[in-house]
């Protein structure tokens, strides 16, 4: 539109099928709207999104000559793009458009008032439409990216998404904190409901990862520092030293087996010993061993170096320092994974760390694993002995309001699994699965379920222990109530399997903090819309991977790695980006050059500025302003303004709604 | 149900489980229940509180329950009111006297070399605050 034009708008009331049309009165808005100054069409219509409520908007532009648009129908986060778009089609700038919320904000809270429901959407939308007689035209910027992704962690999620993402023709860098690969599911024994082994088919996708010509491996890795936005982010990586030299070693593992220091095994949860000098598992990727300088003697107390005297490509270097990596990507994949509960701290109860023949369901996965402390024998960890009496607890720490609310979505499968690998393992011993509810959701997993039920040694007591107690003996013992007989029952087992509930792996909430991306009540990572956008967060060209976002089985975080990747993919492709044009625009003349809003802003995106003649004047940088307002909201002098929402705007929307 | 797994009333009265009392308050039978003594079966130790996944308590639901029969006049079970009338005598439950080795040897406190129970310090205001509560209306009940 041209300045100075005459304003001309058209409202729009959405009915939303019923839910605003049922408490709010669509025809009494459309009237009172109709009497504003500048509103030169009002109409309502029952779905405003669908295809002939956008053509309406198309047409009534061109044939009323409006320059100006108001919806008001469900949250701008659902559909302001898609009216926008519509806006756009009619031939306007999609700027010259404002949303009034009358459903969330109106039809949905005030179901029982129908009156007064009527009343705020009719001064919602006069609000908006004050605000939209002041919009300007904004202008979209286009943003090269660069391709090239960055995949963190390097779980079962992290692989899938960089091979997928390396298969599509793109660089990928996967970052791990850990000396190798692989994350929790190296660790699982057998993977449910088909019980084929974790390793055989995890292991090949490892080496096709670290062999990939597009993929480049960050491992023993953390991410320090990640700047800038969606197409170029600015990532520096910090690599740990592992006091080997990787060009030249070749994993023939000489170094482990002279080592003759020990320390508990992180891979086996201090299940089994380790050396000072370690490969993570024997088939980690890389294979390439690590040394812990904490148990260490060279480090300790300078002495021994036996890992450098029979070295036979003379790789071990002591002075080897932390190494910075830069990179420029364009992608980001968090696929941090999950940790499980801290039970031995919040729920002293069941004895978690006190008593020894307490353990946790992936601790059993490690007694069972061939490669475990164990050589795959389930033994108890308190005299070594066979158990002969199991009892497997569900839901420990889960669906419970005093520790997580939230499911952990595999416990009731894996216990079920592990009530599978005792009788496996030892076919005379009596298994106990205590639960509360069995959720078997997953594909072939209520057959499994059934398969495990008809074994006449497990056993399924419908109850949850509230303690665990020792006896004068050390025999273990509880008390359970089962619903299904009605009595309370006494278990003396000689092993107690927790399944424990799982919480963000602790990587999660520093990398959240370096991206400011958002975390959900549950401290996972919050996805941008739970069922249409579950791979996407907050920040934009950042996506999710497996259980990052949630508590996930295998078969789901999979599925949603190839979705982070695909996305990123998608980003890639196309090889730019939009910008949003509700940046911070600063007005030279009024600002002072306090430097109030330097500080405040969270994405460094103002700087102070010399300007000729000494004066000093804020900055924005419009490649990093996320259009948060701060700046505009702390300006003393009301020189920071945010593009389509400026003082003039808010103070017209304030006066219409106080009148 | 992890309050009747560890229910210490429920271990030694099959009939008490906190989980069913607070489902059949749920669910619409709280009068059977107020005209019931399994309600008196409780013996307060709130493990049910302190443990319900669901933070549920199932001890407040018996109080009111317990509060509700009272005030109606429903008399609970006589050893309870025992207790009762034990508490106004002497401060306790029942008198602390002998117990019982694992041997079944009955031993006084003397002989376990332990000290002597202490008593409410000022009993008559123990008493008056006691049957502010309304105990004595326990007592009445139990007579009428």
């Amino acid at each position: 539109m041209v300045e100075g034009e005459e304003v001309r708008i058209g409202v729009y009331v959405c009915h939303c099928g019923i839910n605003i049309a049922s408490v709010v009165d669509v025809k009494k808005v459309v009237e009172e709207v109709s009497k504003v100054p500048n509103v030169v069409v009002a109409k309502d219509y029952q779905f405003m999104c669908s295809q002939p409520g956008q053509s309406m908007i198309v047409e009534d532009i061109k044939q009323h000559n409006l320059n100006r648009v108001v919806v008001a129908a469900c949250s701008p986060r659902m559909h302001e793009p898609t009216f926008q778009k519509a806006v756009e089609r009619g031939g306007l700038n999609p700027y010259l458009f404002e949303m009034a919320n009358i459903r969330e904000h109106c039809s949905w809270v005030h179901e029982k008032e129908k009156a007064a429901a009527t009343d705020k959407a009719v001064k919602l939308i006069k609000a908006a439409i004050a605000k939209v007689r002041l919009s300007k035209p904004l202008k979209v910027e286009r943003v090269k990216v660069i391709p090239r992704a960055l995949v963190i962690g390097g779980g079962i999620a992290g692989i899938r998404a960089s091979l997928d993402i390396a298969n599509a023709g793109f660089e990928v860098h996967l970052v791990e904190t850990r000396p190798s690969i692989g994350g929790n599911m190296a660790r699982l024994d057998k993977t449910f409901p088909t019980l084929d082994c974790s390793q055989c088919i995890l292991t090949p996708l490892m080496v096709e990862v670290s062999k990939h010509p597009n993929v480049t491996l960050h491992t023993y890795t953390d991410v320090v520092s990640i700047d800038g936005s969606v197409g170029s982010f600015k990532v520096k990586l910090l690599k740990k030293p592992r006091y080997v030299d990787e060009s030249k070693c070749t994993g023939c593992g000489t170094c482990v087996l002279k080592c003759p220091w020990t320390a508990p095994s992180e891979f086996d949860l201090g299940l089994g010993k380790r050396k000072a000098i370690y490969f993570e598992f024997p088939q980690a990727v890389p294979l390439i061993p690590v040394i812990d300088t904490e148990h260490c003697m060279y480090f300790q107390k300078g002495t021994c170096r036996a890992c450098e005297r029979f070295c036979p490509t003379k790789a071990i270097d002591f002075n080897q320092k932390p190494k910075e990596v830069e990179l420029e990507v364009g992608a980001i994949i968090l696929a941090t994974g999950y940790a499980l509960y801290d039970v031995a701290k919040a729920m002293p109860e069941y004895g978690y760390r006190k008593y020894k023949d307490v353990i946790t369901g992936l601790e059993l996965e490690r007694l069972v694993s061939a490669t475990g402390p164990t050589k795959g024998q389930i033994l108890r960890p308190s005299d070594g002995k066979e158990p002969k009496k199991v009892a497997i607890i569900l839901c420990v720490g889960s669906r419970d309001e005093k520790h997580l609310r939230y499911c952990c979505r595999f416990g009731c499968v894996a216990g079920i699994k592990h009530a599978y690998y005792v009788v496996s393992h030892i076919p005379d011993a009596e298994v106990y699965v205590c639960y509360r509810d069995i959720r078997t959701f997953g594909k072939g997993y209520e057959e499994f379920y059934e398969r495990i039920r008809n074994y006449e040694n497990v056993r399924f007591i419908r109850g949850s222990p509230m303690e665990i107690l020792q006896d004068a003996d050390g025999s273990l013992y509880f008390d359970v109530f089962d619903a299904n007989t009605n009595r309370v029952v006494t278990l003396r087992p000689d092993l107690v399997v927790l399944e424990t509930g799982v919480v963000p792996h602790p990587t999660f909430k520093e990398v959240a903090k370096l991206l400011k991306c958002a975390i959900g009540p549950d401290g996972f990572a919050l996805e941008l819309h739970p069922k249409l956008r579950p791979t996407e967060t907050s920040v934009d060209g950042v996506f999710l991977a497996g259980a990052v976002q949630g508590p996930k089985d295998i078969p789901d975080t999979v599925a949603q790695a190839g979705a982070a990747a695909s996305s990123a993919i998608a980003l890639m492709s196309k090889g730019y980006v939009e910008t949003v044009p509700y940046v911070s625009s600063i007005n030279e003349d009024l600002c002072s050059g306090c430097g109030v809003c330097e500080p405040l802003c969270a994405f460094d995106a103002i700087s102070l500025v010399e300007k000729d003649g000494g004066k000093k004047v804020a900055k924005v940088d419009v490649s990093k302003c996320k259009g948060c307002g701060v700046c505009a909201a702390a300006c003393p002098s009301g020189a920071a303004q945010q593009l389509g929402f400026t003082d003039e705007q808010i103070l017209a929307m304030v006066r219409s709604l106080a009148r | 149900m992890k309050c009747s797994s560890g229910c210490t009333a429920a271990k030694v009265v099959d009939r008490y489980r906190p989980h069913e009392i607070v489902a059949l308050v749920k669910a619409g039978y709280s009068e059977e229940l107020i005209n019931s003594d399994v309600i008196w079966a409780c013996s307060v130790c709130l493990k049910c509180t302190e443990y319900c996944p669901q933070r549920v308590s199932p001890f407040e639901v018996v109080m009111a329950l317990r509060n509700e029969a009272v005030s109606r006049g429903i008399a609970p079970p006589k050893g309870f009111v025992e207790m009762a009338k034990s508490v106004l005598r002497v401060g306790y439950i029942q008198e602390p006297m002998y117990t019982m080795t694992k041997d079944f040897e009955e031993v006084s406190r003397k002989e376990l070399g332990l000290p002597e129970m202490p008593k409410p310090r000022d009993f008559e205001k123990f008493r008056q605050h006691v049957l502010l509560v309304g105990f004595e209306r326990l007592k009445e009940i139990a007579q009428a």
